[in-house]
């Protein structure tokens, strides 16, 4: 009898486990790290961006594929919102207050590179206006010098020069 | 690529007993109540707040019920944070067509700071519930955060306004399925709530004022070109070409002839051109029905059913237009095609995929011969073909670029994100040629000649066979630069100038 208490026990304890490892990947808390991945980095004077979410487009912020431009990429299926962490290497950026920080996670809040020249998994990573909002500026002018209302702000430069690095994350199944 | 499914199949089996160590540890923590507002009281210091498994069967909520579930959370960690947007997204939601059609949506996501120190958190409410919060690790200048107020207008009552006032405002896709909503600033000062669909097949939101109802304004995102460049030595010298738009495709027939071929998408159209003087000037000859949609992924030009051919594949499937009769009609296809190329034996090759599943790559081909029909090769994977004098099939998932100077595909290039790289063994080995990062190279059909792209639009070219390259033109503006090699000698260079909101 106890034999048969015990085997029940188990076999319910068993179930538990099971159900709860499996309620707890398909809830969607199972996620990846991906290695190899290409990230570029950008910059504008707008406010919003190509971002259909009001709000500020914002360094922490980016962007990878859209699915209707470049279906071959599993990520261009992940929906605004989705967010990355434990990036490496961390990039650097440059505060409107001239502070650095280092970001490791970053929610996605917009779309590029319609002609699909970057590889799948490929994130964007959003440096920071360069200029006053109601501003335009083109990143290739080379000639205009954009600042906000701090001692240094040069995100177009700062994005470029992060130039196309290898990088790992993780990241949505 | 392959280093990177591997290693990511790795983890995918390791997943499951990952996520139970961690449900185990995550459970423990916020049973004893130390997990979920962890490190609120400390710096901005990246981490995880809250992480709970989404409920089973969320119920949708309006944009009121988030806000006031999310602002009983903020109230927690303190009186000074503050709401900085909030918008509906399919993060752990399975939307079909009709999502959002009664202003209610499974998952919310705030941005939220602290109106003292600038902090900034992530939140995601699904169901109801509070089932992600993140510490992003950075602050903002307190004086450059908007605070948004509790709107007085709710996410249904949006959606009836902007659906009255742009009739045409239909479900979205690809990102944000279904309708969506997002409350936020327009300007720095001008909140807003918007009502995203898709309009006319393009990605759209209408504007309404978050207390009067007012409809503040009605946008696509439009996307648009930033020109196109000419060499007609081999890639030394460069001008402008004057065609408008968002150059996809430019492709010549291997057989000869003087003409070369263009798809553009206007921002209105989607078209194909045609030059005879090497892009000095162009004509329009077809616009594509509005269903091919914006996108060309490939184009090519090749002798098809006994008729000299030049086919585009879209979204909307394939489209030939017949040269010697300027008919356009739709072509059957082996699936979503997102390559295409003709060898020198007339025989078509097509890289395709079922739509929304880019695990079933394959590459097809198709003879030439009236109605023949696409066939599957053993290829699976591949998704475009290396320009030059033969379309070897390659993954460019990988992030790199392929091109072959000979039709045996024993002498390669390669762009890469180190270097511009070649092999003269078929790829089994590389040799790096020029420092990179580069983003794109392409060889002639002839294989004499090749051109690459040094990120962000630097062009250099190579008359030897990738032996030696010299530099040949900066393009000015250019981050994005993709480049066509359609005969012997000429190229071209498109700029992608990126995507912005119009009105419609």
């Amino acid at each position: 009898m106890a034999a048969v208490l015990r085997n029940a026990i188990a076999a319910i304890v068993l179930v538990a486990v099971i159900a709860a490892v499996v309620s707890f990947t398909r809830a969607g808390h199972s996620a990846t790290r991906y290695y190899g991945a290409t990230a570029t980095g950008y910059a504008f004077g707008s406010w919003g961006g190509a971002s259909p979410w009001l709000g500020e487009l914002t360094q922490g912020h980016f962007a990878n594929h859209s699915s209707s431009w470049c279906p071959t990429d599993p990520a261009a299926y992940w929906p605004f919102g989705t967010w990355i962490w434990d990036f490496s290497p961390a990039p650097m950026m440059f505060q409107g207050d001239g502070s650095v920080i280092w970001p490791t996670s970053f929610m996605l809040r917009d779309i590029g590179d319609p002609f699909c020249t970057r590889g799948n998994y490929w994130v964007d990573l959003y440096f920071g206006r360069y200029k006053n909002p109601w501003d335009a500026c083109d990143c290739g002018n080379s000639t205009e010098i954009c600042y906000i209302s701090y001692a240094y702000v040069n995100n177009c430069q700062d994005a470029l020069a992060w130039g196309v690095r290898s990088v790992s994350y993780t990241g949505p199944p | 690529m392959s280093t990177l499914r591997y290693l990511t199949g790795l983890l995918r089996r390791r997943r499951i007993w990952a996520a139970f160590a961690g449900a185990t540890v995550l459970g423990g923590l916020a049973a004893a109540g130390a997990l979920t507002f962890a490190g609120a009281q400390g710096g901005p210091s990246p981490g995880v707040l809250v992480q709970e498994p989404p409920p089973a069967s969320p119920s949708p909520m309006t944009l009121l019920e988030a806000w006031d579930e999310i602002a009983a959370h903020l109230a927690q960690w303190g009186d000074a944070w503050r709401i900085g947007s909030l918008a509906s997204s399919d993060v752990y939601d399975d939307p079909d067509e009709g999502a959002g059609g009664d202003g209610r949506r499974v998952t919310w996501q705030a941005e939220v700071f602290d109106a003292r120190t600038g902090e900034v958190r992530w939140l995601r409410l699904t169901g109801g519930e509070l089932v992600d919060a993140r510490v992003p690790g950075w602050t903002a200048p307190p004086e450059l955060l908007v605070p948004l107020e509790r709107p007085t207008l709710d996410s249904p009552e949006a959606l009836e306004l902007a659906k009255a006032a742009k009739p045409s405002l239909g479900p979205g896709r690809d990102k944000a399925a279904g309708y969506h909503f997002s409350y936020g600033a327009v300007h720095a000062s001008q909140p807003a709530i918007a009502v995203l669909g898709e309009a006319g097949g393009f990605t759209a939101r209408v504007l309404v004022d978050p207390r009067s109802g007012t409809v503040l304004a009605a946008e696509r995102l439009a996307v648009h070109g930033g020109g196109l460049y000419v060499s007609r030595d081999g890639g030394v010298t460069w001008d402008r070409s004057p065609l408008d738009g968002l150059v996809q495709a430019v492709v010549a027939d291997a057989g000869g002839g003087d003409a070369v071929y263009a798809v553009v998408w206007s921002g209105d159209d989607l078209a194909l051109w045609r030059s005879v003087d090497a892009g000095g000037s162009w004509v329009r000859l077809a616009v594509l029905p509005s269903a091919a949609g914006p996108v060309a992924h490939a184009a090519a030009v090749g002798p098809l059913d006994g008729d000299e051919a030049v086919v585009v594949a879209t979204n909307g499937g394939l489209w030939t237009y017949r040269i010697g009769t300027a008919r356009l009609e739709q072509l059957p296809a082996p699936g979503l095609v997102v390559s295409l190329a003709v060898d020198g034996s007339g025989t078509w090759h097509a890289a395709a995929m079922e739509p929304g599943a880019p695990e079933t790559l394959r590459v097809y081909r198709r003879s030439s011969a009236n109605g023949a029909a696409w066939e599957p090769t053993a290829n699976q994977g591949a998704s475009d073909f290396a320009t030059g004098p033969a379309p070897i099939p390659y993954d460019r998932g990988r992030g790199e670029r392929l091109a072959t100077l000979d039709a045996a595909g024993t002498t390669l290039l390669r762009a890469t994100g180190a270097a511009l790289e070649q092999s003269t063994d078929g790829g089994a080995t590389w040799e790096a040629m020029l420092e990179g990062p580069f983003t794109d190279v392409v060889a002639s059909p002839d294989g004499r000649s090749a051109v690459a792209v040094r990120y962000p639009g630097s062009l250099v070219a190579s008359a030897d066979g990738g032996t030696t390259w010299q530099d040949a033109a900066a393009l000015p503006g250019a981050r994005e630069v993709k480049l066509f090699a359609p005969r012997g000698g000429l190229y071209f260079a498109a700029i992608a100038g990126g995507f912005e909101w119009q009105p419609f």
